[in-house]
């Protein structure tokens, strides 16, 4: 047996990437950001306030936390679930008493079912951004086009009494087709948190501006998948804020996200270590929260990509 | 399908909820829920879920559940009766034909039986109400015969429960059930009849998970149990809170982990305002005296949004 001469074929083996959503960029590379009053590193805290249903598929693929058990998968409905009766309140404690305001991912779902809880995160001053509709809507291929516009559409609609002025969207588990970042433009974001490449923001040739999302270093990431202990969570963000710092020392400003998962490091025996956590963070010298706004306002270069 | 359960309204760990007030002002009620279990060597494969990951007879699994009923539940019983912890027992009701002695010590330290079905080798999946309700009689008349007790929680057998069985468990009369695990207080569950309180139960501070799935060692354990309980604790002095440790003989009850019990169970009981209770205890307690103030509360929270 062997293959066709075919595979042989490398049609977009050029000089950087292999499409043409963005351009290449080193980090090294990028241009500097002035943060302000001193801050080298802004700490932007996020939230994921997820819907995960009942009935959610398993394909084409079972997002992390999904419910992977059989019909009706109760144990993993109300362990998500409880992420937004529970854990978030106490996340939301945690930074208010700390003066942080987190970027709220929310879906839209989850404010159809919960406008007690979009009261309450916007009572606590939270930076609402888009989530996509549910984790049981997944933006994947061979998701319909028509069908994509319209998750997007009523996850605005959904967010809208809340957040009339919403500019970010994550999609569900950063799943994404092939055409969900010009949707996801064409439906008025500015900004998409999707993509795991940068420490920085940078521009997508549709106009949107790239946010990063720590993803390897998530609270479900390192607790939930990977079963380490808060504490090693904790030491890695602690690792993490060093380096940026010290990077920022010649390259300008740098950014940390912090992604707590409400039904993750809500959980009464993760809470205090979260807030440990913060009161570390919090007394580096040059950090300060930022929300996603603030760190936009602050990347000069992307007004002038625009 | 269904897009949720339906089995509760949404209610939010804020500070406006009912103050609940334990006996004696506890802070925290604290319940052990040893699950005695008996999977069987040969049982049906069943519709849905397969009993054993390797071709009967599974000897390495099989044998790893029997050292709890062999070993692990004696050594378990022992380090809870001196620290004076009474157990609720997550029970698969067979042993109560297949081991008796077990059965009989846990009523001899006055421990409460409430059912995790009949092996934890047959589910719910597949089964019609009628046979469901079949179910939760078998376990009624066996608790009943073996210890003369009622009947008050369900934890259904590895939490395979059906979009009916909660209806079922209220209509059956049951108490308390703990499949559901959304809240750390007591919450009204919404049946066709009846009233069936949630009571906390927990996947996070439970020995399988732990150990089997996130493969933490007996120190993590002890670090992660103790955290659990301390915000418990401290919450606690706002609205009584409720904390369940769910054990399992065959894992807790090795030598190597049985330590790590110890030093939990000395860590809780070393504090003052705990009331160490059973299930049967801590539902019927929540029920008679905030069932209808929860309700209120809930349907407040929501209401007040709709308008």
């Amino acid at each position: 047996m062997s293959l066709d001469d075919s595979y042989f074929d490398y049609p977009h083996r050029k000089r950087g990437l292999d499409h043409d959503l963005f351009a290449m960029r080193y980090l090294k590379d990028a241009p500097r950001v002035d943060f302000g009053g001193g801050t080298r590193l802004a700490l932007w805290v996020t939230v994921d306030i997820d819907f995960f249903p009942l009935d959610m598929p398993k394909t084409p693929f079972l997002p992390s936390g999904g419910l992977g058990r059989p019909y009706p998968d109760l144990w993993n409905f109300t362990t998500r679930d409880y992420g937004n009766r529970v854990g978030i309140y106490r996340l939301l404690e945690v930074l208010g008493a700390r003066g942080i305001r987190p970027t709220a991912f929310v879906q839209g779902e989850a404010a159809q079912r919960m406008p007690a809880l979009m009261d309450d995160l916007a009572g606590a001053g939270a930076e609402f951004a888009a989530g996509g509709w549910s984790m049981g809507n997944l933006h994947a291929t061979p998701l319909p086009a028509e069908e994509e516009r319209a998750l997007i559409a009523k996850t605005r609609e959904a967010l809208s009494p809340w957040a009339p002025e919403l500019a970010g969207w994550h999609s569900p588990a950063s799943s994404e087709t092939a055409r969900t970042p010009d949707l996801v433009a064409e439906a008025g974001f500015g900004w998409i948190a999707d993509w795991a490449n940068d420490d920085m923001p940078y521009p997508f040739a549709n106009g949107l501006t790239a946010m990063p999302l720590a993803h390897d270093l998530t609270d479900r990431a390192i607790l939930f998948e990977q079963n380490q202990t808060v504490q090693q969570w904790a030491a890695q963000l602690g690792y993490a804020a060093d380096v940026l710092l010290s990077e920022a020392e010649t390259a300008g400003g740098r950014i940390l996200n912090l992604t707590l998962t409400p039904w993750v490091t809500g959980q009464p025996y993760r809470i205090d270590a979260v807030a440990a956590l913060l009161d570390r963070l919090l007394g580096l010298e040059g950090l300060a929260p930022r929300s996603a706004a603030d760190i936009l306002q602050s990347c000069q270069f992307l007004k002038e990509a625009a | 399908m269904r897009r949720d359960p339906g089995l509760y309204d949404f209610a939010p760990w804020r500070a406006d909820r009912p103050r609940i007030e334990w006996p004696g002002g506890a802070r925290v009620a604290f319940w052990v829920a040893p699950n005695i279990e008996h999977y069987e060597l040969t049982p049906p494969e069943g519709p849905v879920r397969k009993p054993w990951p390797r071709p009967l007879p599974d000897v390495q699994g099989y044998s790893w559940r029997d050292y709890g009923n062999r070993v692990g539940f004696d050594r378990m019983a022992d380090v809870m009766e001196r620290h004076g912890v009474r157990g609720s027992v997550s029970l698969n009701v067979a042993v109560c034909d297949h081991f008796p002695e077990i059965v009989d010590r846990c009523v001899d330290l006055e421990w409460e039986l409430f059912s995790h079905g009949t092996y934890n080798t047959r589910y719910h999946y597949g089964m019609d109400e009628a046979q469901q309700r079949r179910l939760v009689a078998d376990s009624r008349e066996t608790i009943l015969r073996a210890s003369g007790q009622r009947l008050d929680g369900w934890l259904s057998p590895a939490i395979t429960n059906l979009e009916d069985t909660q209806d079922i468990l209220a209509e059956e009369g049951l108490l308390y059930t703990l499949d559901s695990f959304e809240f750390d207080q007591p919450m009204p569950t919404k049946t066709r009849a009846g009233r069936l309180v949630s009571l906390p139960y927990s996947l996070e501070v439970n020995d399988v998970p732990l150990f089997s799935m996130r493969q933490h060692g007996p120190d993590e354990y002890v670090e992660v149990v103790c955290a659990q309980f301390d915000r418990l604790y401290a919450e606690g002095a706002e609205s009584g809170t409720v904390m369940c440790l769910p054990l399992h003989p065959y894992l807790i009850g090795q030598p190597h982990r049985i330590g790590a019990l110890d030093r939990v169970l000395a860590h809780v009981t070393g504090h003052s305002d705990v009331w160490l209770a059973t299930g049967r205890e801590i539902a019927t307690h929540w029920r008679d005296r905030y069932w209808d103030a929860a309700q209120a509360w809930i349907e407040t929270v929501n209401r007040r949004v709709a308008s």
